[in-house]
């Protein structure tokens, strides 16, 4: 459904809220001047619908497809084989795609990106390195493609979200010796500040691509 | 044109080549845990062989503690262990993971700050060296083209145009002293080339993982 009926609906739940409130404060509270009451309660009911929306609705979204150089569709896993002599496994492309959402959304993002907001990726307990071969440029000659979480990757966000391919980075897995078994690879959010990192848990990250096989 | 051509078909041939039925019998390695994997030795693709590059391997590692500018030291690995090996969670060392990207830009920054770029160690999707004489030609091409328009155009031909990786950097320092950065920070280097500085400086510049 279109964001801006949410927006309105969430306007609305804020208006209501503040009036059944406000007496309750008033009532509760004798001796609070009425114009701390007031713009109290507002604050409170405001800060209540922000966060409600975030974790449900309004959740910033993000989207991670892998696909294999010539494939078409993405991959539903990342299958990968590693044989001796070098137990390197093919380029993977790996693409970040996420919808624009209400008000509340960007501006969470906006703050996120402005404190380092990067969305990682990892083969959990895989025993593989990852190599990064190129990754989106941010300008000639800096990318926002990193191997600098675990034996993953992560990619920093310097863009608001886009449908199609907002982001893009190519890798490979390189192991030390032959394994054959199915690991799990997670996806989150991390940013450079506290508040921020707390903040960034909001942001879902999600992909078919749930689990690391190694055949 | 020419040139590329040329290229083209050498990599055509080094193709074919790779594609042919070997018949050596083939021995795989006796299943280990994960987390023996470290102990391995490392893949073969990091054993370069080439004349210039004999002196003893040693690896780079990496010390960073929050946002902070990393330390980076050198260890010698004569017995040419796994990088991984090298890596201890707990102490806050890792192995810089060096990708073509990462090498690439470590290159300009090093030609930006007087030091010369002698060439790239480039190697196939199975982590295989190129010929010497494709990889001087591909080198000779990416030199100039890192100088004048930057890393990610350089990174677009290697990746679009050959499909090879760049896995290492041949660079001669300000003492006129060769040495070879490779993925992963394996390196064959002087002490008197003083890499951990050049690569604490580089990293400010190019902040490479």
């Amino acid at each position: 459904m279109n964001e801006k009926y949410f927006n309105v609906l969430e306007t609305t739940a804020a208006i209501y809220f503040t009036y059944l409130l406000l007496p309750v404060v008033q009532r509760q509270f004798p001796d609070v001047p009425p114009w701390v009451a007031d713009a109290g309660t507002v604050v409170f009911v405001a800060l209540f619908v922000a966060a409600a929306s975030l974790l449900t609705y309004q959740r910033p979204t993000v989207h991670v497809a892998w696909k294999q150089q010539r494939d078409l569709v993405p991959a539903a896993d990342v299958r990968i084989e590693l044989r001796a002599p070098n137990y390197v496994s093919p380029p993977f492309e790996v693409a970040f795609s996420g919808r624009p959402k209400g008000f509340l959304t960007m501006l969470l993002m906006r703050y996120l990106r402005s404190r380092g907001l990067r969305l990682t990726v990892v083969p959990d307990g895989a025993p593989v390195r990852t190599q990064m071969v190129r990754s989106s440029p941010i300008d000639a000659n800096s990318f926002i493609g990193a191997v600098d979480v675990v034996n993953g990757f992560s990619v920093r966000v310097v863009t608001p979200a886009r449908d199609q391919t907002w982001m893009w980075a190519k890798v490979f897995f390189v192991g030390s010796t032959e394994v054959h078994d199915k690991f799990a690879l997670t996806y989150g959010a991390t940013a450079s500040t506290k508040p921020a990192q707390l903040l960034s848990k909001l942001v879902h990250v999600t992909s078919p691509a749930e689990d690391f096989i190694i055949n | 044109m020419l040139t590329k051509t040329v290229l083209q078909i050498k990599r055509a041939r080094w193709r074919r080549a790779r594609t042919e039925p070997v018949s050596l019998p083939h021995v795989a390695p006796p299943a280990a845990a994960p987390g023996a994997a470290e102990l391995q030795p490392t893949d073969e693709s990091l054993v370069v062989e080439r004349p210039e590059e004999r002196s003893p391997m040693q690896q780079v590692l990496m010390y960073r503690t929050g946002s902070s500018t990393p330390r980076f030291e050198l260890r010698e690995n004569p017995s040419n262990q796994s990088p991984g090996s090298f890596e201890d969670a707990q102490a806050g060392a890792r192995v810089p993971r060096l990708g073509t990207q990462d090498l690439l830009a470590i290159a300009r920054y090093a030609t930006a700050n007087g030091f010369t770029v002698n060439g790239f160690v480039i190697e196939d999707q199975a982590l295989t060296r190129v010929p010497e004489e494709l990889e001087q030609e591909i080198s000779e091409e990416l030199i100039p083209v890192l100088i004048r328009d930057g890393v990610a155009h350089a990174a677009a031909i290697i990746d679009d145009e050959y499909g090879y990786y760049v896995t290492g950097v041949k660079l001669t320092g300000h003492d006129r002293r060769p040495f070879t950065l490779l993925r992963e920070g394996v390196t064959r280097t002087q002490p008197e080339t003083h890499l951990e500085d050049f690569l604490q400086a580089a990293w400010t510049a190019v902040h490479f993982s």
